[in-house]
């Protein structure tokens, strides 16, 4: 699997914990990032759109959707594969620190 | 601002408008009623990030639903690609620049010539400046126009939208 882009992965990740609509996964990534990643709606639903296209997410009935108000959650697919970008992060980390460490020494 | 936010959702394909406008709009009227009472400057980049957002997010759409595009190919956000690989150094930008400003220069020297051939008593703006007035005028409005490009270019780079090519999404088989 390509690696995630920052964008998507913060996405996704965002959607691990909970469902969510629009504006709430907008406001969560800018949260998450402290303010680093400020996603304008294009580039969210152009994301968006791409993972119902790929499975990795799809919609939500939830009781406070309504007309323009669309929550997304995360598929099976979507969260494993969340999961393996998640160790692969973790390995490189792993790595990376070694190598620092063993430098630094 | 939100007309012109409804204006620009005019640009994105009829499927992907009728699957996300409505929600689309109120994302954007949520974010819009957030930042009313900040200071104008945040108003200022949020409306810039979003306008800059739609229109790049359109652009990608048109794209998208055209297999087999050219343009799918050659277009690359941030930079203007011939191959993946390739950027212009950065010392292309004012030498175009330049360029710009010396065709416009005698463009406009052709005018006023043929003007004085053809009305000898007239004289016209050209002819009243001095040459590196004159320059120096065109190089400005060369230098005005390579920065509203390069504000443009800014914009979009804050948005986020040149990550949308880079997104790769499909599990390997």
């Amino acid at each position: 699997m390509e690696p995630l882009t920052e964008t998507v992965l913060m996405i996704l990740l965002s959607l691990a914990e909970q469902p969510r609509h629009g504006y709430s996964i907008l406001k969560d990534v800018e949260q998450m990032s402290d303010g680093r990643v400020l996603l304008s709606t294009g580039t969210l639903y152009g994301a968006l759109r791409r993972l119902l296209d790929d499975r990795w997410i799809e919609r939500f009935q939830d009781e406070d959707t309504s007309r323009g108000k669309q929550a997304y959650r995360l598929t099976s697919l979507g969260r494993g594969n969340l999961q393996g970008e998640v160790a692969r992060m973790k390995q490189l980390t792993k790595l990376a620190s070694r190598r620092v460490a063993r430098e630094e020494a | 601002m939100l007309l012109l936010y409804r204006t620009a959702m005019w640009l994105y394909p009829r499927q992907c408008r009728a699957e996300f406008a409505d929600e689309m709009l109120g994302v954007v009227r949520a974010g819009a009623t957030e930042v009313g009472g900040e200071k104008w400057i945040n108003r200022v980049r949020f409306h810039a990030r979003e306008l800059a957002g739609l229109l790049a997010g359109a652009v990608d759409e048109r794209v998208r639903i055209r297999p087999n595009s050219y343009f799918k190919l050659a277009l690359v956000w941030r930079r203007i690609a011939m191959r993946s690989s390739f950027r212009f150094p950065k010392s292309v930008a004012p030498m175009m620049m330049l360029v710009f400003a010396l065709v416009l220069f005698t463009i406009a020297r052709a005018a006023s010539t043929a003007v004085m051939v053809s009305s000898p008593h007239v004289t016209t703006a050209g002819e009243r400046l001095s040459l590196p007035l004159s320059v120096g005028l065109w190089l400005g409005l060369a230098y005005l126009v390579g920065a509203l490009v390069w504000l443009l270019i800014h914009a979009l780079h804050q948005s986020g939208a040149q990550r949308l090519s880079d997104i790769q999404t499909w599990p390997q088989k």
